[in-house]
């Protein structure tokens, strides 16, 4: 079968500093985790990943989907990346409901009003309150957690074959987020999507995915399935472990 | 340090604080929990003057407080903002954000505070040079923290401050917060969807829906998940939910 997504090699430099250095990994349509040190190099490889990478940055190595190589076009129906600072690449110019509707009928060819419709169902099912109203406002008008949950009904709505996304809960109250996850499982096991979820919180990782990447340095320095986080190895995997923050603890 | 009454707070047309009480002692930490949406950063910016929009009553450091601030409220109060991105000058270098509270308030500083404060926060002085779309999410969010604590403030107001951070980084971050405030005598005020990081470092917190504070609990209440109000329970509970025992 061929992989949903396939890495090979894949480097990140700004300049002379490697920030992602020769990344090997494949996946199918299943949740994979990764997670690691601030400024290990996660967001880079998600970006790389969706060829959107910030100015001044160089990339080699080879990225495909769905066993064919990795080009712009392929943004939105088959691979969407959800930024880590959701409120900085919506468009603020334009009310967010509007901005989910057009995605809609782009992909889907709905009609206006059947695209402003689903676009308040879209906002709704991420647990906005008021969806019809915060359909109307503006990404600078809505609080932290409201940007990044617009911003994942709006990655979501071409109904991509893969999904990046990084942080995406960071900002959300333990109960919202349980929410957003399970839509995300949704689309995993209702549609086979894959997804591809950066995140710092292990507790999380272990529960949501099938499988986990380490990553320091830039390096992927341990990959492992998630019901064998707590039986990590690397030196690395097991400090992030035992600097865990819990309630009980 | 905070004697807030009846504050309500709107967004145009919309309420979007309601008469919110409570107070903080000096030297004391206070949390906020709460669903997102519900209110706990506009309350934030209303404490540090930055929105406009309120009614009700508020003293901070025993004075009264008006919609307008005096020059030097930022040398009592400063503010760790949730989107670092956004609070961070685009244009600034990381070494010039952490200067400028500093040449705001006529300090005299030289370049090893500078250094001496990114390593507080984990980076070093080779960090200085870069702007803030040069920095990682979580770097940005350290750098976004060191400025706050630049003037060495009585009363420090933080929104989701460790949000990007990895555990061990967040570990790191936590002990300097509690350490800063034992040398210094500060209060915080902490909003954090994480009630385990509240639990680390308030002494007492209260949960906001819609709002409006729906209960206050200790600090002791909320590990122990003792919690009467129907909302405040359904978010404990969630935050048990992502746990599988490793
Ligand atoms: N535009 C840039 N120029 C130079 N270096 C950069 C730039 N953007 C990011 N970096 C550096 O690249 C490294 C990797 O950054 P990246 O954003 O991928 O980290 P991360 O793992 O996502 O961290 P976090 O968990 O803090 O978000 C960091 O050390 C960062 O400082
Ligand atoms: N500039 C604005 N104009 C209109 N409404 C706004 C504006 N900023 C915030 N709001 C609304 O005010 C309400 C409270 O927002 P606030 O940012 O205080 O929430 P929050 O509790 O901090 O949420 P989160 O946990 O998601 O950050 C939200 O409904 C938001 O949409
Ligand atoms: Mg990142
Ligand atoms: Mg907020």
């Amino acid at each position: 079968m061929t992989d949903l997504l396939a890495v090979e090699n894949l480097s990140v430099q700004f300049g002379e500093r490697a920030v992602v250095r020769g990344v090997n990994f494949t996946m199918g349509r299943e949740r994979v985790g990764v997670v690691g040190e601030s400024g290990a190099g996660k967001s880079m490889l998600g970006r790389a990943i969706m060829g959107l990478l910030p100015p001044g940055a160089s990339m080699s190595g080879r990225v495909a989907i769905g066993g064919v190589p990795f080009t712009p076009d392929m943004r939105g129906g088959k691979s969407a990346l959800v930024l880590q600072d959701p409120r900085y690449s919506l468009n603020p110019a334009m009310r967010v409901g509007d901005q989910i509707a057009e995605v809609l009928r782009l992909h889907l060819a709905l009609s206006a009003r059947e695209a402003r419709r689903e676009a308040i169902a879209r906002l709704e099912s991420v647990r906005i309150r008021d969806p019809a109203l915060v359909y109307e406002r503006y990404p600078h008008q809505l609080s932290g957690g409201m940007g990044q949950r617009a911003m994942i009904a709006m990655m979501l709505a071409p109904n991509p074959a893969l999904l990046i996304a990084d942080e995406p809960t960071s900002a959300l109250d333990a109960s919202v987020a349980g929410g957003v996850l399970a839509l995300l499982d949704d689309e995993v096991t209702r549609r086979g999507m894959g997804i591809l979820l950066i995140s710092h919180d292990l507790d999380l990782v272990a529960n949501f995915c099938d499988r986990v990447l380490v990553m320091k340095d830039g390096e992927i320095v341990e990959a492992l399935a998630a019901r064998d986080l707590g039986a990590a190895q690397h030196p690395y995997t097991r400090q992030l472990l035992a600097a865990r923050l819990r309630l009980d603890a | 340090m905070i004697e807030a009454r009846g504050i309500t707070a709107r967004h145009g047309d919309n309420v979007v604080v309601r008469d919110v009480s409570f107070d903080v002692a000096d030297g004391e930490s206070f949390g906020i929990v709460g669903e997102s949406g519900s209110g706990k950063s506009t309350l934030l910016r209303v404490i540090a003057g930055l929105h406009r929009d309120w009614s009700g009553e508020l003293s901070v450091a025993g004075k009264k407080q008006d919609r307008d601030r005096p020059h030097d409220f930022g040398r009592v109060v400063s503010m760790v903002f949730q989107d670092p991105y956004g609070s961070l000058h685009p244009r600034q270098t990381v070494g010039r954000a952490l200067a400028e509270p500093l040449i705001v308030q006529g300090i005299r500083y030289d370049a090893a505070r500078i250094d001496a404060a990114l390593r507080d926060v984990g980076l070093d002085a080779s960090h200085r040079a870069r702007y803030p779309h040069q920095l990682s999410g979580g770097q940005r969010q350290r750098v976004a923290i060191a400025r706050a604590l630049m003037l060495e403030p009585r009363l420090l107001l933080l929104d989701e401050p460790t949000s990007a951070l990895d555990a061990s980084v967040q570990a790191d971050i936590l002990a300097l917060l509690r350490r800063v405030r034992q040398a210094r005598g500060m209060s915080f005020v902490l909003v954090s969807h994480s009630l385990a990081i509240v639990e680390a470092l308030c002494e007492r917190a209260a949960v906001m829906q819609q709002g409006s504070f729906v209960e206050e609990v200790s600090a002791g209440d909320l590990r122990r998940g003792n919690l009467h109000n129907s909302y405040a329970r359904e978010l404990f509970a969630a935050s048990r939910g992502f746990r599988r025992a490793f």
